[in-house]
């Protein structure tokens, strides 16, 4: 919205003058002569010919003599044309400028031989060469999902401020413009200085936008209030760009010499397809295995890898592609895996039978160890077995997950023992028996928030009209792998009877699976670090076939390696997330460091609990993997710390969408554009008088034409 | 008849201006005719009224003043002289007294111009022993006076000249008829008029005099800023027959009313032609003597 005001506002009053054709006219009508005529006949029929042509040519002569009193005057009044809302600036006014540069890592796109970021703090550091002047503060904003301030305090120095902006560094984080001006609006309401302006480098990514928040429109309303915003888009028009996010491992728990998947998405920013495409998988920096994928145009791709880890302990990983594009910082992943040499499991047998046909431990530690207890190692499972009701006497330190074949055979202490074990990160399995849904250790786990689910009674179902998993209903990460049913059916196990389960209504409690009747078959919840499941079936042979089936043996291993997990840090991050690193009571003496992914080092102090030391380290700013480990083992832990999805996506934001936000006084400036220029016009307006004066002169022709036609010049 | 011979007449007597400056009619009449007769050839007092024609025996009853003695003396017979009656014309001035006439931008009105012509013809008319009647109208025929030859009815013709009854007309054409069905002996019949109304009712009015085998003679009277429409500046035009008022724009309205002016004229020339209708026109600003001279040299050139 544009105002106008003038500088000359004193010749206004001259605007009267435009009445002076119309006094004329009448002065003229009252002195009219009265001319007596007899030749009436032929004068009264030429006037009736040309009476309506008359009048309106008269009107119209009038009007634009009018109109060129008026323009004339009006010129000479100087009218200066600015953005409503907004006083005009002084020249000698001093202004305080907020400097907001977009360093999210979108802005690394390059454009001939630099990025978009370095357009950006070119057109930053012009401000100070065309715009700003000495008595002018200064503000520096680095903007991103979590913007921070460069030069936090308002600065008179503005050679200082200059070289902050000259050296202001790309990050890898998302760009977040709402967040960004709630910081802004922070900053700049600090400022008493009443002249205010936001001078914005971006590359107006639409993705800065999303998602959006309700609190964003007021923000941008208060900043719009609070100063005038230059909105300077420095992006390259007609971007595009491939980039490889979100990698997967499909194994929460990596073992040794087990074949684990790693997946990652590439998503093709662009109208053309990419067949064909090239991609990498580095393990511990070396190129292990490579695929073609082809990408859709504006679609993704999954690609996929099958390694197995021979050797336990940390590995870091990259999947990336072939050749690199405009914007190559997203052209890769990172990840990281401990991987274990084995998982020890102990299996409570709550009803030990001599016949190993009717035991439900028998077959689940035959799945587990297949080749016997004695060759466990080579599954990776050491596996121990407690036969008898209950836990008794056992320690379950060492363990990493415990599996319970017969649920109501557990006491109410059993209970409050697997309670501790589950929320120190171990994984339990229960499986009930034919009174699942009684015992003093059921309630006590129920009643302790530990069960997933309220086990039922069991429902028994004719021979014929048997039940089976359902594959499709296994979306979590637990049993993903089985919703492939090309390779594993795990449908092809047949139940006729199982325990009802209702699940516990609380947001960590997940169904993994359901039996093709729809009800759960197995209910998951996460409780402290650990993981619990319970299942509506019989680990054995009582009114299943599951145990017989070829899936039973991947199916329990599946779930077992998933619950050992939880003794797991996460290791695949995102920028900004914190690194909490778990190291034993023996290093609580040791100093600590944190290696960051451009190799510099970083001392870090640990806290010692009751587990042993944790180290806590939040400042993840950029992308790679981030070691942590005592001075002496300084690579003990990997985490890779990956870049924020969605930010590659190069669309940009509809300029009318920014003009929104921006409010009347804000504009939009292009890289093609003089920024000095638009902040001259938008602080002063814009003057008008020579536009008013020229076109007073076509005017002052027409109406020249006009009056000869009307032959008062005649 | 008018037999006058062609000349140049007197140029400074004869002009509107001098005449505005005489006050009489009579005068004014004098002057135009004087100025006409000092350019022709030969005396109209010569060889006009009574002429000659031949001998015959006297009978009984004839007067004895006619008897030509010298014959009687060569053939001792009574004879008597029989003289032959040239000036038997009877002409009629149809005058317009209409208030249109009274219109004037120079020194005379179109009714002043149209007085003095009239009272010139009639003076010219009657010094040639001829009869002339006099028809002053409006709408209406509104003074009619017969023809006559005596000096006392020019006076007569004179006194009404001076002072026509003024009347606003509606139609020329009426007046036309009217006096058309007066005048039945053939004559001639002269037309002193500025002719505003429809052209075709007007050349249907001369078409009845021309139907009584009238010979007819319009002189149309007009002022020069009805031929030209001279305005520049915006004006309120006020009817003289008392059509109204009229603000206008001169300069835009020019054009079309000189066009409509030359159409309606046009209209009177080829219509008068086709009647066999002498059609002068005589603009007020042109010396009235140079006026008749001029027609009466074309009238005895092409009869």
């Amino acid at each position: 919205m544009l105002s106008l005001s003038f500088l000359n506002p004193t010749y206004l009053a001259a605007l009267g003058l435009g009445a002076l054709p119309i006094l004329i006219h009448l002065i003229r009508r009252r002195r009219v002569r009265i001319i007596p005529w007899a030749a009436w006949d032929f004068l009264n029929r030429s006037h009736r010919v040309h009476r309506k042509r008359l009048r309106i040519e008269q009107l119209l002569l009038l009007l634009l003599r009018i109109i060129i009193i008026c323009l004339v005057v009006l010129a000479f009044c100087r009218p200066v044309f600015r953005m409503r809302g907004m006083a005009m600036t002084a020249p000698d006014a001093r202004v305080h400028a907020l400097i907001v540069l977009d360093n999210s890592y979108s802005m690394g796109y390059r454009v001939g031989n630099g990025t978009t970021f370095d357009r950006a703090r070119q057109a930053a550091r012009s401000l100070f060469r065309q715009v700003l002047k000495e008595g002018d503060t200064v503000q520096v904003v680095l903007a991103s999902a979590r913007p921070e301030a460069l030069i936090r305090e308002p600065t008179y120095n503005l050679q200082q401020a200059a070289s902050a902006v000259a050296s202001a560094p790309l990050g890898d984080r998302a760009t977040d413009y709402g967040a960004t001006a709630a910081f802004c609006l922070r900053l700049l309401q600090q400022v008493r200085n009443p002249v205010r302006e936001v001078y914005w480098f971006t590359d107006s990514q639409r993705s800065g936008f999303e998602p959006r928040r309700r609190s964003d429109d007021s923000v941008w309303a208060a900043l719009a209030h609070a100063a005038r915003i230059t909105w300077v888009d420095v992006g390259e028009a007609g971007r595009s760009n491939i980039s490889v996010e979100n990698p997967v491992l499909s194994r929460d728990l990596v073992l040794r010499s087990v074949p684990v998947r790693i997946s990652a998405t590439v998503h093709n920013y662009a109208p053309t397809a990419r067949p064909g495409s090239l991609v990498h998988l580095e393990i511990d920096g070396r190129r292990v295995a490579s695929a073609r994928i082809d990408i859709p145009a504006h679609g993704s791709a999954p690609v996929h890898f099958v390694y197995m880890f021979d050797t336990a302990g940390m590995h870091t990983g990259h999947i990336s592609l072939d050749q690199h594009d405009a914007l190559p910082r997203d052209d890769g992943t990172w990840f990281a895996v401990n991987v274990r040499p084995r998982i020890s499991v102990l299996l409570v047998d709550g009803y030990p039978n001599p016949d190993p046909a009717r035991d439900e431990a028998f077959y689940l530690a035959t799945a587990l160890t297949p080749t016997g207890p004695s060759m466990g190692a080579s599954a990776g499972i050491t596996l121990a077995i407690h036969a008898g009701p209950g836990l008794g006497r056992t320690n379950l330190t060492g363990y990493d997950v415990v599996i319970v074949a017969g649920l109501e055979t557990l006491s109410a202490g059993d209970a409050r023992l697997l309670a501790t074990f589950a929320r120190q990160g171990g994984g339990l399995l229960l499986f009930p028996g034919r009174n699942g849904s009684q015992g003093s250790g059921t309630a006590a786990l129920q009643s302790l928030g530990v069960l997933p689910a309220r086990v039922g009674p069991r429902r028994t179902l004719p021979a014929d009209a048997g039940v089976s998993l359902d594959a499709a209903s296994m979306t979590g990460s637990a049993l993903e792998a089985f919703r492939d049913t090309s390779q594993i059916d795990i449908g092809s196990g047949h139940f006729t009877g199982y325990n009802e389960l209702a699940p516990a209504s609380a947001p960590d409690v997940r169904v993994d699976a359901r039996l093709s009747d729809g009800h759960p078959a197995l209910v998951e919840r996460r409780i402290g670090s650990g993981r619990v499941m319970v299942t509506a079936f019989s680990a054995g042979t009582y009114q299943s076939d599951l145990p017989y089936k070829p899936a039973y043996v991947p199916l329990v291993h599946q779930v077992t390696s998933y619950l050992a997990a939880g003794r797991s840090e996460p290791r695949l991050l995102q920028v900004d997330d914190p690194i909490v690193a778990h190291f034993g009571v023996a290093e609580a003496g040791a100093g600590f460091v944190v290696t960051k992914p451009n190799g510099s080092l970083l001392h870090v102090r640990g806290e010692l609990g009751v587990q042993g030391v944790t180290v806590p380290f939040p400042g993840t700013r950029s992308a790679g993997i981030y070691w942590v480990g005592t001075t002496a083992h300084p690579h003990s832990q990997a985490f890779a710390v990956n870049l924020p999805q969605g930010e590659g996506d190069p669309a940009v934001v509809a300029d009318t969408a920014i003009k929104r936000l921006l409010g009347s006084s804000g504009q939009i400036v292009h890289g093609g554009q003089s920024l000095a220029a638009a902040v001259h016009q938008a602080r002063s307006g814009s003057e008008v008088w020579r536009g008013l004066a020229i076109a007073a002169l076509p005017l002052l022709f027409l109406e020249g034409l006009l009056a000869r036609r009307m032959g008062r010049r005649g | 008849m008018l037999a006058p011979a062609p000349s140049e007449p007197h140029p400074k007597l004869a002009d509107p201006q001098t005449l505005a400056r005489i006050a009489r009619l009579e005068l004014r009449a004098r002057v135009v005719v004087e100025g006409i007769i000092s350019g022709m050839h030969r005396s109209p007092h010569h060889g006009y009224s009574v002429e000659f024609a031949q001998h015959r025996q006297y009978t009984r009853g004839d007067e004895i003043r006619h008897i030509d003695w010298k014959v009687y003396g060569r053939t001792d017979r009574y004879h008597v002289k029989q003289f032959e009656e040239e000036t038997n014309l009877k002409a009629y001035l149809v005058v317009d007294a209409s208030t249109s006439m009274k219109y004037q931008s120079g020194a005379l009105s179109k009714s002043d111009y149209a007085a003095i012509v009239a009272a010139a013809l009639s003076s010219l008319l009657i010094q040639q022993r001829d009869a002339v009647g006099l028809a002053l109208f409006t709408d209406a025929v509104q003074v009619y006076i017969p023809p006559g030859s005596t000096p006392s009815h020019m006076r007569l013709l004179l006194d009404h000249l001076e002072r026509p009854p003024v009347a606003p007309k509606t139609g020329v054409s009426h007046a036309f008829h009217d006096l058309a069905e007066r005048v039945r002996r053939r004559g001639l019949i002269i037309v002193l008029s500025d002719l505003f109304d429809d052209p075709k009712a007007v050349l249907n009015g001369l078409q009845h005099f021309r139907h009584r085998k009238h010979e007819v003679i319009v002189f149309h009277v007009l002022d020069r800023d009805e031929l030209t429409f001279p305005f520049r500046d915006a004006a309120v035009f006020e009817g003289m027959e008392g059509e109204g008022l009229l603000p206008a724009e001169p300069n835009a309205l020019r054009k079309e009313y000189l066009r409509l002016f030359e159409e309606y004229l046009a209209t009177l020339r080829r219509g008068c032609r086709e009647m066999a209708i002498d059609y002068v026109p005589m603009p007020t600003d042109q010396p009235v003597a140079d006026a008749l001279a001029h027609y009466l040299h074309q009238r005895l050139r092409t009869r």
